[in-house]
């Protein structure tokens, strides 16, 4: 029993980490309207960046923030590329993702060992959850109230329609930009949370975070397609999944594969779950 | 006042525009009429600022604004389009449409984006029954046409503005809902004397209102007839009429 309650505390630990790059995809490709690939290298960036400051005896409370701020460097990158040098959405972040892959190999090598350094979940370390649900929960919360503001407004119609930003003689590119921004960082926030979660980095680690965003967001979007507690339940539900895949004693080297799997089946279920229908709640 | 001076607009090498010379004075209601691909949507890209002059100046009163783009337009040039899809935000709700579109020549930041709901058009919605709460929080994609198209011609002069101009706003909608909107739309442009210039196909609409109708063929702008020539003119004098004879032939 305790056992499984254990088990039950991972995959929900996970499943909150990885909601932030659930609430990233969400941003980007609900809201905006981007299919952003950037999200991939801004993982690792968040990833590599917390590792390096860390074990150089940099605070986490101020090496967190700063991973943060990276991926949102990196979703400026991306966003330029696209609209400052027309390459088109996916070209834009694929060049960042690529790019990305080099720089966070030289930040922090293909792995580095945090160690017993001092990190967020130091001092709880077996109920790390009560640290994670707080962090989630106030980013999520942050989130949904920027989407009512008036910014919050503008980036929904950036996705509709960027011809209304226009006539409202506002710049739809640094509205891209902006969610672009906030999305990398928030994926570089789930990175610098994992890599402390786990101890290390993992250059590997960040392989596929797109689709496991993608997964947890198809998922929450059975539960509900507004921007709430549903991303998360989303993100639960896909580490529930692959979890299941151990008990099932399936080689971990094939989750990614059960991965796409599982999001070609959600959306040959598409019927039942219609895509790009957000609305604004108020 | 907005004056042209032979503007002329190039697309892919190819003239669109011709030496285009023209005034539209304030209180103007110039109606548009021509053939297919004579230029008319071009003129108004060109006057809104989508595309910009290959040659010649434009101003307002006596500012040059040739080389301001669409956005830097935008505060006193206000548009409809002939797609309802590009006069709101479908996924948005009719009253966060309409708060949305007073945002317009403000700066935006981080208030709650239901602050600038323009209340002082509760009436206008009233007139439309689209003023009721249940209404309000519909999402915009869920109106019909012609309901959208009136509701975006009130977001476009939620701020009354210098130029208005329409692009055969009537051209996806059935003949009520045209009635409708033009009915609506001409009572609120004389209300607030708006300078506003209108594309159509349809010459009985030309003739019907407006002070002005501007003819234009093959880029350039071949006729200018004010009101009182306008009632010696018939509909076939503007663009021709259908010649049914050869038909049944």
């Amino acid at each position: 029993m305790f056992a499984e309650l254990l088990i039950a505390q991972g995959i929900i630990e996970r499943g909150l980490i990885f909601s932030l790059a659930v609430m990233s995809i969400y941003i980007s490709s609900r809201i905006i309207r981007f299919d952003d690939l950037s999200v991939e290298g801004s993982f690792g960036l968040g990833g590599a960046l917390m590792a390096l400051l860390i074990t150089q005896s940099c605070p986490w409370w101020i090496a967190l923030p700063l991973a943060t701020c990276s991926g949102a460097l990196a979703g400026l990158a991306t966003g330029l590329l696209h609209t400052k040098l027309k390459l088109n959405n996916l070209i834009s972040g694929i060049v960042t993702t690529t790019a990305l892959f080099s720089i966070n190999l030289k930040i922090a090598g293909s792995n580095m060992i945090i160690g017993n350094k001092a990190t967020l979940f130091s001092s709880l370390p077996s109920h790390k959850i009560a640290l994670l649900i707080p962090v989630i929960m106030f980013v999520l919360l942050s989130i949904q109230w920027l989407l009512k503001t008036e910014f919050g407004f503008l980036l929904y119609a950036v996705g509709d329609n960027k011809q209304m930003l226009t006539n409202l003689g506002k710049d739809a590119d640094s509205y891209t930009i902006a969610a672009l921004m906030l999305s990398n960082a928030l994926t570089a926030l789930s990175g610098a949370l994992f890599v402390q979660y786990v101890g290390y980095f993992s250059i590997w680690a960040s392989v596929g975070i797109l689709i496991i965003a993608l997964a947890g967001l198809i998922l929450s979007e059975t539960f509900g397609k507004q921007f709430s507690y549903n991303i998360i339940i989303g993100a639960i539900i896909y580490q529930a999944i692959i979890a299941t895949t151990f008990e099932f004693n399936i080689d971990p080297e094939w989750n990614k594969l059960i991965t796409a799997l599982l999001i070609i089946i959600m959306i040959a279920l598409k019927p039942l779950t219609t895509q790009h229908n957000t609305k604004v709640t108020s | 006042m907005i004056r042209f001076n032979n503007v002329s607009v190039t697309i892919n090498n190819k003239e669109i525009l011709k030496n285009i010379s023209c005034t539209i004075e304030d209180g103007d209601f110039i109606i548009i009429v021509g053939p297919n691909g004579a230029g008319k949507s071009t003129f108004f890209d060109m006057i809104s600022g989508k595309r910009l002059p290959s040659s010649g100046s434009i101003f307002l009163d006596n500012t040059e604004i040739t080389h301001l783009n669409e956005q830097q337009r935008a505060p006193f040039i206000s548009r409809l389009f002939q797609n309802p899809q590009l006069n709101g935000i479908s996924s948005m709700t009719i009253a966060q449409n309409l708060a949305l579109s007073n945002y317009k020549n403000k700066t935006t930041w981080l208030r709650d984006g239901m602050s600038q709901f323009p209340h002082h058009i509760t009436e206008q919605l009233k007139k439309l029954n689209l003023g009721s709460e249940k209404l309000l929080n519909t999402p915009m994609k869920d109106l019909s046409g012609g309901q959208r198209q009136v509701l975006a011609f009130i977001m476009a002069t939620v701020i009354p503005p210098r130029l208005f101009m329409l692009d055969e706003p009537t051209a996806a909608l059935d003949p009520t809902a045209a009635t409708t909107l033009l009915q609506f739309a001409i009572q609120s442009i004389k209300e607030h004397k708006m300078t506003t210039l209108l594309i159509t196909h349809d010459p009985q609409l030309a003739l019907t209102i407006g002070n002005k109708i501007w003819i234009l063929e093959n880029g350039t702008i071949t006729k200018q007839y004010n009101h009182k020539d306008s009632t010696q003119l018939s509909a076939a004098d503007l663009i021709g009429h259908i010649e049914y004879n050869k038909l049944t032939q």
